[in-house]
């Protein structure tokens, strides 16, 4: 299974990384989100090339490097594969924003380091807005991609939608 | 307290001639109203994780989290990004914190380039 995490996502668990070093009490969100990233470690886990830069400059700090590199060390950096683009275009035709179409692009047509995967299993993510556009319109959607995916040559032509949930609606 | 039912006042088959004579935002607005008229997989009810289940996840991860401490909790008090202490920066406001990752980021992800994938990739479906 691969895992997505969307940029406001990661964002919540390094935040709660952070609170969790000085021994803060979470807020539930954030509980929810600690507890995905624990959950999903043992399955390939993701981030955007947006939140691997932000986290890049943060473990230049010596003393926060550590608890950088506990989360850069369990999740690996999305690519954008052949028709990314056009697809996250189309997206933007569905009242998706622009980097709402991106990530949801990404979750079908991403890929990663060795180029050997095609899309995510799962975007993870906190935006409530996004994920009832996505639901209420799932099913254009998966017509759309399906009369994309008939001009598209092999492996392209196997690019699927993925699932957009919360972190607590992630579950075994 | 009385409970009261609605009569149909059309048969299903009139309702579903008025539905294909709606436009797509009439429909949109329909399903709203019906969310159960949905995909039956958007519309089945999601188990979802409880927070008494959630916190058992705090506890082994905070125990990782100490390991790569050194067991000594962060005071916060050193800079942590652009001038900001980690305390700072977690008391900054959700969408301030927002607007300085976007900033932070510099990268416009649709202007990356696309990248080929292997002809015996394995596909997320």
């Amino acid at each position: 299974m691969s895992y997505l995490l969307d940029k406001v996502t990661a964002r919540s668990i390094v935040r709660t990384l952070f609170k969790r070093s000085q021994k803060q009490t979470l807020t539930p969100e954030e509980i929810f989100t600690y507890d995905l990233f624990r959950r999903i470690l043992p399955e390939r886990l993701f981030i955007v090339p947006a939140s691997a830069n932000v986290l890049q400059l943060m473990a230049q700090s010596p003393l926060y490097s550590p608890v950088i590199h506990l989360f850069l060390s369990h999740v690996e950096v999305v690519i954008p594969g052949p028709y990314f683009k056009r697809w996250a275009r189309r997206l933007r035709g569905y009242a998706f924003t622009r980097e709402d179409a991106a990530v949801l692009a990404l979750g079908t047509f991403g890929t990663d380091e060795t180029n050997s995967i095609l899309g995510m299993n799962i975007v993870a993510t906190l935006d409530q807005p996004m994920i009832n556009n996505w639901t209420a319109r799932e099913a254009e959607l998966e017509k759309r991609l399906d009369t994309m995916r008939r001009n598209l040559a092999a492996p392209y032509n196997q690019a699927s939608l993925p699932q957009v949930l919360r972190p607590e609606e992630i579950v075994p | 307290m009385s409970t009261s039912t609605l009569t149909r006042p059309i048969s299903i088959e009139q309702i579903a001639e008025a539905i294909k004579q709606m436009s797509q935002s009439e429909i949109q607005r329909l399903l709203d109203l019906v969310p159960k008229l949905r995909s039956p997989s958007a519309a089945k009810p999601r188990r979802t994780r409880t927070l008494k289940e959630a916190q058992a996840s705090v506890d082994a991860l905070d125990a990782e989290l100490m390991t790569v401490l050194n067991h000594k909790p962060l005071t916060g008090n050193e800079p942590l990004l652009a001038g900001l202490t980690l305390n700072q920066y977690l008391a900054l406001p959700d969408e301030e914190e927002s607007r300085l990752w976007d900033e932070w980021a510099q990268v416009d992800i649709m202007e990356m380039e696309e990248q080929e994938v292997s002809a015996n990739v394995l596909s997320a479906r």
